[in-house]
């Protein structure tokens, strides 16, 4: 099992080594530049990247950093080195659009914080998604599991922006309970979290009536039946065991997604997680960070990919046995 | 000999979009205690169906529309589900046909042929994992204590069904329903299976209803036959008249279809398929693949005519004038 996930490690290595790869290359080629924006800032103002004056000034003086490592002048490969140099020590140097922090500052300041709404998120809705799916299917065909099946369409179909134009409604509109925007207090988590969970509810609940239906077709419950087994025994005892194993591998992906694409949710509330700057990295052309976005999305969905694969190996023998 | 179970006059339906498929059309029989008893036909002719009735273990879309079943003095089909439960894999334990699906996979081979000893209350923990070590070194798992902490995945096809013998006789039940158990597995083991069988049987002394489609497996191990085809009882009688004194031209053509290695005949494979039983053929079932079809048998279904000594035959042909 050690040596199992030592190997993946250096598999992630290598994968974000060619991930970085293809990044650098395509951000590159892209056409446009962040210095170009500055030489047009010259020309028309302040207006064209969304710098004040006074930022501007700031920028002056981490001038010479920036052109040490991403001028014009400096080849593609070098530029390149710099960059994995600067992933792996941990001194990515100062981001373009905000020039007076570095990038370990803004991901140091910003991961936390989505990483807790999106951990959050998704407890709630595996906690509310598996009974939801689990009581759809145990009851299939009755009112019940049409009522899930529509609410889990429903809460799939609309993007998490409109369920938080929803909760906000809900929670600050018509029972003026929560704060619509801030930060600061953990009351603000409430709303984003809510937000963000209902896709993911309906996902899991979906997913969970899916395969238990699935898992309660199987052979193997019959013969359950058959050695005189309750539906507590036969449902909880044999049946989930072998649907929550399918389950698993769609949550991996779906914490990665929850911690940076929430860009507009992050908006509405005034989260200050990653997805805000990241987005506007992208806007603004600013390589360093869309670069550091690109290696930590890749890293945060195959660290994920890593702790599913572990908590397969402790759920399925057959994993768990043809890997000893 | 002492009754075990009496079916009357069972009809079993399949309520599909199609239509009604009628897999089970009114059959009857009994089975006494300590007695053998092979359910022979094609697929389709609703064996398994009949079998599975007796544990109310149909599909969703079957159902039990007639008839009734009496096991060890019990009205099946007027049980609660609580005493169905108690009967289940208690004093009826059934071996399914494939015994890789019918296990579960993720959960270990010692727990599961526990879990009919754990769930029916029967004793405690340690007792019962003491219990399945014996019945497993008996249906010849070898070095049995190590190879409860498997998975079923570890096990050949032919342990695998050992282990679902293992499993079905735990509760040391009345009737053992082993429902087509040797045929997902090799043919040098299904010997071995229905020896087995034959073997616990003399141990334990528990009736046995066998499924198959294969007549040569009931040879040495069936005391009395029934050939079914299309939901319907062909032919009765003890093993040794229906083999070497088939009656019904559906057994002789059941027999002529199986090869004999030490005579050297032509098998001759029986004309057309098994009829579509949402609109089954009037009269007689088989008579429109039948060498002996007389008007009678279009018209009319035959009813048990006598051919011997406990030995019955559904055809028009042993018809009294």
């Amino acid at each position: 099992m050690a040596l199992y996930i030592v190997k993946r490690l250096g598999w992630i290595i290598f994968n974000l080594l060619i991930l970085s790869l293809i990044a650098f290359a395509l951000i590159k080629s892209v056409p446009g530049s962040f210095l170009e924006l500055q030489i047009l800032l010259g020309q028309a103002g302040t207006t064209a990247t969304g710098l004040t004056v006074s930022e501007i000034d700031k920028i002056r003086g981490v001038e010479t950093e920036m052109m040490k490592r991403w001028g014009p002048t400096v080849p593609l490969w070098e530029q390149y080195v710099t960059f994995i140099k600067g992933v792996v020590t941990l001194n990515m140097g100062p981001s373009f659009r905000w020039p007076t922090q570095t990038i370990e500052e803004i991901i140091r300041k910003t991961f936390p914080v989505s990483f807790t709404i999106a951990v959050l998120a998704i407890t709630i809705a595996v906690f509310i998604g598996i009974p939801l799916g689990v009581i759809a299917a145990l009851k299939q065909n009755s009112w019940i599991d049409y009522l899930v099946s529509a609410l889990v369409m429903i809460v799939s179909a609309i993007p998490n922006y409109v369920m938080a134009v929803f909760v906000i409604f809900l929670f600050s509109f018509w029972i003026p309970i929560l704060p619509t925007y801030g930060w600061g207090h953990p009351k603000n988590y409430i709303l984003p979290v809510l937000a963000m969970s209902f896709g993911p509810i309906g996902s899991i609940a979906g997913y969970m009536r899916t395969s238990l239906l699935d898992a309660l077709k199987q052979d193997y419950i019959r013969t359950a039946w058959a050695k005189g087994g309750t539906e507590r025994y036969v449902i909880f005892g044999h049946a989930m065991k072998n649907s929550l194993i399918p389950l698993v591998t769609i949550l991996g992906p779906m914490i990665s997604h929850l911690i940076l694409g929430t860009v507009f949710v992050e908006g509405m509330f005034g989260v200050p997680g990653m997805g805000q700057y990241f987005s506007q990295a992208a806007n603004s052309r600013d390589y360093p960070l869309m670069m550091a976005q690109t290696v930590i999305f890749g890293l945060i969905l195959m660290v994920m990919n890593l702790i599913v694969d572990i908590i397969y190996f402790f759920l399925d023998p057959r994993i768990r046995i043809s890997r000893r | 000999m002492e009754l075990l179970l009496s079916i009357e006059d069972l009809r079993v339906y399949f309520y599909r979009p199609e239509g009604v498929l009628k897999a089970v059309d009114g059959l009857s029989y009994r089975l006494y205690k300590g007695e053998v008893l092979g359910i022979v036909g094609e697929s389709g002719s609703g064996k398994s169906v009949s079998v599975l009735s007796i544990l109310r273990l149909l599909p969703a879309n079957g159902r039990i529309v007639s008839g009734s079943i009496i096991f060890d003095g019990k009205d099946i089909l007027n049980l609660s589900r609580e005493e169905l439960r108690d009967l289940r894999g208690k004093d009826i334990g059934i071996v399914f046909q494939d015994p890789m699906s019918s296990l579960n996979p993720v959960i270990t081979i010692g727990q599961q042929v526990m879990e009919p000893l754990l769930w029916h209350n029967l004793c405690s923990r340690s007792e019962a994992y003491e219990r399945a070590k014996e019945m497993l070194g008996l249906v010849g798992i070898p070095l049995p204590e190590e190879r409860m902490k498997e998975y079923p995945f570890q096990f050949s096809g032919g342990m695998r069904q050992r282990v679902m013998i293992a499993l079905a006789l735990i509760c040391r039940p009345k009737l053992l329903i082993a429902d087509e158990p040797t045929t997902s597995l090799d043919v040098t083991i299904q010997a071995q299976i229905i020896r087995l069988l034959k073997r616990m049987k003399e141990e334990f002394g528990m009736s046995v209803i066998l499924i198959t489609h294969n007549l040569a497996l009931t040879t040495n191990f069936c005391d009395r036959l029934i050939i079914m085809y299309a939901g319907n009882m062909m032919e009765t009688g003890r093993t040794k008249d229906i083999l070497y004194n088939p009656s019904h031209p559906y057994t002789k053509s059941l027999l002529d279809a199986v090869p004999d290695i030490e005579v050297d005949k032509e098998l001759i494979p029986i004309p057309g398929t098994i009829p579509n039983l949402i609109d089954p053929p009037s009269g007689c079932r088989f008579h429109p693949r039948c060498p002996n079809t007389m008007d009678i048998c279009k018209e009319e279904a035959p009813p048990l005519f006598d051919i011997d000594t406990d030995h019955y035959s559904a055809c028009w042909l042993y018809r009294r004038a």
